[in-house]
């Protein structure tokens, strides 16, 4: 066994060589102890120089994860061979343990890992904010630049215009944090006349299928998320790595309306950061004083396109085609949303026409009245206590969907209000689109509903529903 | 090479890599893929850390025996040693389902070596642990 450490940014690099058996573990462990400086919090163990791998060795990586877990930090495994990677799948500690392909996959995690900590530890010295609706702290977030893929389009479903041709299948991997419409099914029979509103968010997926039960519903693949496949004609993605985090506290006991809470974190992006074009990825876990939604009651594809050959929001046809909350559905609840805004005003905005039609399909007088776009889909949970310091969305909301149940899931509307809220948000950059053309359908029988779609998918995936 | 071979180690840790190097041999001769010499040798390693580590309570020189027999596609292994009765299937499994965080270190071991056999039966014989393994080789 050969050791040898590096430090980069902080973060102590120790490549292992030859056996990790027991002599091999010993000795690992000795190094470890000897080299592992005081003050660090997270550790990369490279692997690609270590052929054989022994429960002795799995337990060095036990007690390091420990210590630098106990620290406030993590580490990350990478580079380990086939068996290597074998043994660690057999204790079962695969999943526990962080385990990259490559060193730069983990020591970009090491570095996430220590931004975070370094949020928790200098909360009170954060970067804060107060206007008219509240108080906002802002948290560090990860350098990327932000995109977001936008698949087919709004509109094409406001005038349910869709055709099979039109329909993307996507994996959970590829969708990352997304919302649009779609459905989950083994085949296009069981999901194309059901589609309805949809959301992934922190590797689980929420959906409202229209098949006239407003009952919606969710699903985390157990293990593989990437073998998940889900069916879109829209649909808006972005990446879990968000630029900023921020927290945000309503300073009326009724919360703030969501609609002010955009503008108010548009108008702030504007002033506080330079690579703010004007449109925000977000995503959020929110105290909701009240929940507005709306969903649409039929699949919006081409044979069940209303007479009058219009919008489907269309006012003559709004009440025919939407499930649209007058009152609030829930108060006191928990909502984990995913939204995309754009304000009209920036001059440097990254979207072009096409985009903003693909989008929010706007309407010529929001168009003209350059008013802020907006679009969100939301899952609302029981209320569950926020903790008061997060630094990191995509751990949170994982922890959030073990604990609290599930009530719902619809567009979010703007008139909801929030008490408080950790939203994600990512300074789009660029904005990449594709759309299909639709072709003419021939007309199918409806016969297959939700549950035979949920059934059969989940036994393709052998997928579990939690509790 | 014979379709079987009997191996004595000493009870040092240092005698794994001889044996680690022999099952290579057998391995290699047999046409057995690399991914089950590994978990032949994964499983020995295994056993005998343990016996050697904890089975002696002198400091005398000890004799383990290790047989490997090919036959019908299975191989099967046999260990033989003069070390204080202990029925490793017997020891506790670590609790898997646990958080890693919470969970006790030791039994892993045990654990790797039902995983990658497919079977492991235990005596104590005439003052002698034996333990019999069998991996079907694909």
């Amino acid at each position: 066994m050969d050791a040898s450490l590096t430090v980069i940014d902080d973060v102590a690099v120790f490549s292992f060589s030859g056996r990790l058996d027991t002599l091999g573990a010993q000795e690992a462990q000795g190094y470890f102890d000897a080299n592992l400086p005081v003050e660090t919090a997270c550790a990369v163990f490279e692997l690609s120089g270590a052929g054989y791998l022994s429960s002795a060795g799995v337990r060095i990586f036990l007690r390091a994860h420990r210590l630098l877990t106990a620290r406030g930090g993590m580490l990350a495994l990478c580079g380990a061979g086939p068996y290597v990677t074998d043994v660690l799948k057999l204790t079962g500690l695969l999943a526990a343990l962080s385990l990259f392909d490559t060193q730069a996959e983990a020591m970009a995690a090491c570095r996430k890992a220590l931004r975070e900590k370094y949020a928790m530890d200098n909360w009170d010295h954060l970067e804060t904010a107060r206007d008219a609706l509240g108080a906002y702290r802002f948290v560090p977030g990860s350098g990327q630049a932000a995109r977001v893929l936008i698949l087919g389009g709004l509109r094409d479903v406001l005038r349910a215009d869709v055709t099979r041709a039109m329909v993307y299948s996507r994996s959970f991997a590829e969708t990352g944090y997304s919302l649009g419409f779609g459905g989950l099914g083994g085949s296009e029979e069981d999901y194309f006349r059901i589609m309805g509103e949809m959301m992934t968010i922190a590797g689980a997926m929420f959906w409202l299928p229209a098949d006239g039960q407003d009952a919606a519903d969710y699903l985390i693949p157990k293990e593989d998320a990437g073998a998940a496949r889900l069916y879109t004609p829209f649909n808006i993605s972005f990446s879990g790595a968000f630029n900023e985090y921020v927290m945000f506290e309503s300073g009326e006991p009724g919360g703030a309306v969501l609609t002010d809470l955009v503008k108010s974190l548009l108008a702030l992006s504007a002033r506080r950061r330079t690579d703010s074009k004007g449109v925000l990825a977000l995503a959020a876990w929110a105290e909701m004083a009240e929940v507005y939604g709306a969903g649409v009651k039929t699949a919006p594809f081409t044979e069940n396109a209303p007479g009058d050959k219009e919008m489907i929001t269309r006012a003559a046809n709004l009440d025919d085609w939407f499930e649209r909350d007058r009152e609030p559905r829930a108060r006191d609840a928990a909502c984990l949303m995913c939204g995309l805004c754009a304000s009209l005003k920036a001059d440097r905005s990254p979207f072009s026409r096409e985009d903003l039609d693909a989008a929010f399909a706007p309407s010529p007088a929001a168009l003209s009245a350059k008013k802020e776009l907006f679009l969100a889909h939301g899952a609302i949970m029981t209320k569950t206590p926020m903790p008061e310091r997060m630094a990191d969305l995509d751990k949170e909301t994982r922890r959030i969907m073990e604990t609290a149940d599930f009530l719902d899931m619809r567009r979010i509307l703007g008139a909801s209000r929030v008490r408080k809220a950790f939203i994600g948000v990512s300074y789009v950059q660029e904005i990449n689109r594709e759309r299909r053309e639709g072709v003419e359908e021939t007309p199918v029988d409806m016969k297959r509903l939700r549950a035979l779609a949920m059934v059969r998918y989940m036994q393709t995936l052998g997928a579990a529903k939690p509790r | 090479m014979p379709d079987s071979v009997f191996i004595t180690l000493d009870n040092r840790l240092s005698e794994l890599d001889r044996l680690a190097d022999e099952v290579e041999r057998f391995g290699e001769a047999h046409g057995f893929s690399p991914r089950t010499t590994y978990q032949i040798r994964l499983a020995l390693d295994e056993l005998l850390t343990n016996v050697i580590s904890y089975g002696y309570h002198d400091q005398e020189r000890h004799e383990i025996g290790v047989r490997m027999r090919l036959e019908d596609g299975r191989l099967a292994i046999e260990l033989m040693d003069d070390a204080a009765p202990f029925n490793p299937m017997e020891a506790g499994l670590p609790d898997l389902t646990c958080p890693v965080e919470n969970r006790r270190i030791g039994g892993l071991g045990i654990h790797l070596v039902k995983k990658v056999m497919d079977r492991v039966r235990y005596e104590r014989k005439e003052g002698k642990n034996l333990l019999m393994l069998v991996k079907t080789i694909e």
